[in-house]
C-alpha cells in the first residue's frame, strides 16, 4: 500500500520523532481518511468521528516517542484509533439513530427516499444502504470486516488491532461477510 | 466435506489462502452442489462492493480544526517551560507579591511593639537594678570594713 509513496509509514514516524514535523503532516495526511472510515463503524455519526479522530492525531503527536519499530505503523495507529473510539463509546453510551451518511459525509434520513435514490450506486448497491447493512451485522463482525476490506489490513495486523487470536479474525470477517452478502442480496431481490 | 465446513472455508477459497488438498476438496464440493455456488459469488460481491466503495473524506475544517489544537498545545508547553514552572509573567506577579509581604510585615510589626523587645527592655531593667543593689551592698560593705579598722585601731 506504501509503495507508491517515497516514504513508507514507518520511516515518516522515525522521522518525526527525529523532529520533523513534515513528516507528521504526511502522516496526517495518508491517515485522516482511513481513520475516518474505521472510526465511523463505532459511531454512526461524523462529528463525533472526527473528534476521535482529531484526537488519535493529537496522540500520534504527543506520543510519537512511544512508537517502536517492531510493529507496523498501521498496527499502532489503528489500535489508538480502535482505543480512543471505545473510551468515547464508554463515556457517551451509544445512540442509535435513523441516520446514514453519504458518501461526502453528510449525515441524511434514512427514511428520506429521495435522498438515497439520488446517491450513487456501485455494484448495484448504493453506498448509504451498504453502511446500513454493515450497521445490522455484530458489531465484532463488522470492525473486523472492515479493517479487512475497507482498511485492506492483512488478518495478522487486525489480530493485533483487536487484540483476537489470528483464528477467530479469521471466522468473524468470514461471518460478516456472509451475513452483509445475504443483506445484499435480499436487498437486490 | 459437509455444509458447515464449507462455509466456513468461503472466504479462505475466494482470497487463495488455501493449500492445493483444501482447495481441491472444496471444489469438489461445489462441484457436487452447484446450488451453493451462488453463495460463494454473494460473497465475493459483497468483497468487491466493499473494496471499491468510496471512501468519506474528513470534512474541510479538519485540518485546520487539528492545526489549532497543536498550537494550543505548543503554546502550553512554552508556558509550562517558563522560571521554576512558572511562566515568566506569573513569576515576576509571584516575586513581587512575596516581596509586598516582607515589607508589609516589616512595616507592622515595629521593633518598639514587639514582645521581644520588650522583653529585652525588661531584662536590661532588671540588670541594671540588679547592678544598683550590688554597688550599694558594697558600700556598706566597705563602710563596715573602715567602721572595723576603726574599731580595731580603737582597741
Amino acid at each position: 500500500m506504501n509503495d507508491k509513496f517515497k516514504y513508507s509509514d514507518e520511516k515518516l514516524i522515525l522521522r518525526f520523532q527525529e523532529g520533523d514535523i513534515n513528516a507528521y503532516n504526511e502522516l496526517v495526511k495518508r491517515y485522516k481518511d482511513r481513520l475516518l472510515n474505521f472510526v465511523l463503524r463505532y459511531f454512526n455519526n461524523v462529528e463525533q468521528a472526527e473528534d476521535v479522530v482529531q484526537d488519535t492525531l493529537i496522540k500520534l503527536y504527543t506520543h510519537a516517542s512511544y512508537y517502536k519499530n517492531v510493529a507496523k505503523f498501521s498496527t499502532w495507529i489503528f489500535t489508538i484509533a480502535k482505543n480512543n473510539a471505545l473510551t468515547e463509546l464508554r463515556k457517551n453510551k451509544r445512540k442509535k439513530t435513523d441516520s446514514l451518511w453519504t458518501e461526502d459525509g453528510q449525515i441524511i434520513d434514512i427514511n428520506s427516499k429521495e435522498e438515497s435514490l439520488d446517491s450513487k450506486v456501485q455494484n448495484e448497491i448504493a453506498i448509504d444502504q451498504l453502511n446500513k447493512f454493515l450497521d445490522e451485522i455484530p458489531e465484532n463482525f463488522r470492525m473486523a470486516v472492515v479493517l479487512r476490506d475497507f482498511q485492506e489490513l492483512s488478518y495478522e495486523e487486525i489480530s493485533k488491532i483487536l487484540e483476537i487470536p489470528i483464528g477467530t479474525i479469521k471466522s468473524r470477517i468470514n461471518r460478516g461477510r456472509i451475513q452483509l452478502a445475504e443483506k445484499m442480496k435480499h436487498f437486490k431481490e | 466435506m459437509d455444509y458447515n465446513k464449507f462455509e466456513d472455508r468461503i472466504s479462505d477459497w475466494i482470497e487463495n489462502s488455501m493449500d492445493i488438498k483444501e482447495r481441491k476438496e472444496f471444489e469438489k464440493y461445489l462441484a457436487e452442489n452447484p446450488e451453493h455456488k451462488k453463495k460463494v459469488d454473494d460473497v465475493r460481491n459483497a468483497m468487491n462492493v466493499m473494496q471499491t466503495a468510496p471512501s468519506l473524506k474528513t470534512s474541510d475544517s479538519f485540518d485546520k480544526k487539528l492545526q489549532d489544537r497543536i498550537n494550543a498545545l505548543n503554546d502550553n508547553k512554552n508556558v509550562s517551560s517558563g522560571i521554576m514552572g512558572f511562566s515568566r509573567q506569573n513569576f515576576v506577579y509571584l516575586t513581587l507579591s512575596v516581596f509586598c509581604i516582607f515589607m508589609l510585615s516589616a512595616y507592622l510589626i515595629q521593633p518598639s511593639q514587639s514582645n521581644y523587645f520588650i522583653a529585652d527592655e525588661e531584662s536590661v531593667t532588671q540588670e541594671n537594678i540588679s547592678e544598683k543593689e550590688d554597688t550599694e551592698i558594697k558600700d556598706v560593705e566597705l563602710l563596715n570594713d573602715v567602721n572595723g579598722s576603726f574599731v580595731s585601731d580603737k582597741d
